[in-house]
């Protein structure tokens, strides 16, 4: 699905960019899908993407994903009109739930740290979201075992910190 | 490296963690402050809190009963203190504090007070009090809106610095003495948005509004003889519902910010229609949105020079709730007015949950006939400006087909056309009739060999859902 969104944008012309992960890996993307990236848009403003853009932060997988859902919104901003433009907010719904909803702990953060290192604030937003998700309704025990947090406060910290917000402790 | 054992979580960075911690109900966010070290003043760093009695109501309590409303609003009360006392001065910027409560005397007060000291002590930007009451609208007696009016006098009286800081106020169900609004919004100085709603000053009484900050005026079901606004610099935007039973409900003195009015109301039988260029007077907005909310069109068409001053700022007509089957050949006299009308919007929608549905009632209150009588003027009139028309709640019928037609006839620019389909109801779903939009290509052939395309370039959208990108009104130059 992702690579159909990606030869349409193709074929709608613009200049081509590479990006290129920490380990090595190119990604050539139009500058109207990369440029959904602040990052990369203000380099592409500034002149500095000819040699392709260096993303150090960045492993190829990771990459893959970001790249992907750049190429399937960027579809979104492109498609005109007519049947193509419903299906495709349909789609594009179903692409991020779907995405969003299989990411296991390591890969959702490297993934958020993507999105913040880029600056592509739909999905630092839509990560951000998932983690909330994860931590809804949970108790601090809950929360400490879903994210591995280690508890470093003695019990005595730990229950005078309880008795400030004994509020949020009731149920 | 162990990877399931090891907390990256933890390792983001603030801004990531608060971005995180902003998504979640001021329950969850308060407790991260107990899972470790690194977490322990994340929450306190917030720039923004909502505190919702909702949130706060124990698991599967009715809202009607007293005991969950005191034990409820006690426990916002202890919410509020801990959470804008735990807050360092002036270290991080609150940039909303919206605050949901019951309005009752002691707890009120208390919410207010705290609220006004986190005002003196750190950055409040934006602060917003939804005020609610007990009982429904539909439910309130006299007695109930004097009591609420009373208690709401006094909590304000009582907490003048937070009600000097609020950027948004939502009240409802009060009965106001004579001069209360104008003290009121007097102390309110920073007051940005105001929505009353089932309010009144007792018998019919004039409201007079001056205010330099106002921005957005929304007064719903108000039981005021008039409304006069006196001096209103920087107000863009006026909604007025159900305010047809009176007579020139509405006067516009100083506004010259005012951009956008809509005006919401039933037409019943004994309604008189409703002239724009008597209601709207000497104003001329960019965007007008009237809503029939299902009934009658109560809106008096009208010849385009009496309109003239009124319209030729106009650039978007919304016209909401239009009732299903209706004629709709009386709008032509907007487009005949509006020279400079970019985009005509319509909501054709029966919305079967908030009509009455009783017979009797409907035959003694309500019009049978829905529409209003229209005859042009001009015979050869075209519309040079209008470039989309949008059809929410599309159907393949009739009186839709026309009314495309003619569209598609007077304006020689029209270059989109965006049809979609029902607006989403959970509740009336099942008791829908059949949907008659468009789905297939084939359907939309069938439904686009109807329309008499002539001349026009014009290019047919058809959308299921609502997608972010239309253009928003704001764009319009």
């Amino acid at each position: 699905m992702a690579a159909a969104a990606a030869e349409a944008t193709i074929d709608g012309g613009g200049k081509m960019i590479i990006l290129i992960s920490a380990d090595g890996k190119r990604f050539e993307v139009t500058e109207a899908v990369a440029s959904q990236s602040q990052l990369i848009s203000n380099m592409i403003e500034d002149d500095c993407t000819e040699n392709g853009v260096r993303l150090p932060n960045v492993d190829g997988d990771i990459l893959t994903m970001v790249v992907d859902y750049c190429n399937m919104h960027a579809g979104d901003a492109a498609a005109d009109g007519d049947t193509t433009k419903a299906s495709s907010t349909e789609e594009l719904k179903k692409f991020d739930a779907e995405l969003v909803q299989a990411l296991e702990n390591p890969v959702l953060f490297k993934l958020i740290l993507a999105a913040n290192f880029l600056n592509i604030k739909s999905l630092l937003d839509m990560t951000c979201q998932r983690v909330a998700d994860m931590m809804s309704g949970k108790t601090p025990e809950q929360m400490r075992e879903t994210f591995s947090i280690e508890n470093d406060f003695t019990p005595e910290e730990e229950a005078a910190i309880r008795q400030e917000n004994a509020w949020a402790f009731d149920d | 490296m162990n990877r399931k054992g090891s907390d990256r979580l933890s390792k983001l960075p603030d801004d990531i963690l608060l971005n995180i911690l902003d998504q979640l109900h001021v329950h969850d966010a308060a407790r991260t402050s107990v899972l470790s070290r690194r977490w322990r003043h994340l929450p306190s760093m917030l720039s923004q809190l909502v505190i919702d009695f909702v949130h706060f109501m124990p698991n599967g309590a009715s809202m009607l009963s007293d005991d969950v409303l005191v034990w409820t609003n006690a426990a916002v009360v202890e919410a509020t203190k801990s959470i804008l006392e735990l807050r360092n001065p002036d270290e991080y910027t609150i940039h909303l504090l919206r605050m949901l409560f019951y309005l009752n005397e002691g707890d009120c007060i208390s919410i207010g007070q705290t609220v006004g000291h986190a005002m003196t002590t750190q950055k409040v930007e934006m602060a917003e009090f939804i005020i609610i009451v007990e009982k429904l609208p539909t439910r309130c007696t006299d007695d109930d809106l004097i009591d609420y009016g009373r208690r709401f006098m006094s909590f304000f009286d009582a907490c003048p610095t937070a009600f000097g800081g609020l950027t948004r106020l939502i009240v409802g169900n009060l009965r106001f003495g004579e001069s209360d609004i104008h003290n009121v919004l007097k102390t309110c100085q920073n007051l940005q948005y105001l929505r009353l709603f089932n309010c009144d000053s007792g018998n019919l009484t004039v409201l007079q509004l001056e205010h330099p900050q106002l921005n957005v005026l929304n007064i719903a079901n108000c039981r005021f003889e008039s409304i006069k606004l006196n001096c209103l610099p920087k107000l863009a935007q006026l909604m007025v519902e159900g305010w047809l039973s009176f007579q020139d409900p509405l006067t516009f003195g100083y506004v010259p910010s005012l951009e956008a009015v809509r005006l919401a109301g039933v037409g019943l039988k004994r309604h008189k229609l409703v002239k724009l260029s008597k209601i709207l007077g000497k104003i001329s907005v960019r965007d007008l949105r009237l809503n029939f909310k299902s009934e009658k069109i109560w809106v008096q068409p009208e010849l385009p020079q009496k309109l003239a001053s009124v319209f030729y700022k106009l650039r978007l007509v919304n016209l909401f709730r239009v009732p299903e089957g209706c004629d709709l050949t009386w709008t032509m006299f907007i487009l005949e007015a509006a020279p400079f009308l970019k985009e005509l919007r319509m909501t054709v929608w029966d919305h079967w949950c908030n009509m009455e549905k009783d017979e009797e009632m409907r035959a003694s209150l309500y019009s049978s006939n829905k529409s209003v009588e229209w005859e042009s003027s001009a015979e050869d009139f075209k519309h040079h400006n209008l470039s989309v028309l949008t059809i929410f709640c599309f159907q393949s019928e009739d009186f839709l087909v026309a009314f495309i037609n003619r569209i598609m006839e007077v304006a020689v620019n029209l270059e989109d056309v965006f049809l979609y389909n029902m607006l989403a109801c959970d509740t009336c779903k099942d008791i829908r009739r059949p949907c008659k939009f468009p789905r297939t290509k084939r359907q939309r052939c069938s439904l686009k060999k109807r329309i008499n395309e002539g001349n026009s370039f014009a290019k047919f959208h058809f959308l299921t859902s609502v997608t972010a990108d239309h253009v928003p009104i704001s764009e319009y130059p």
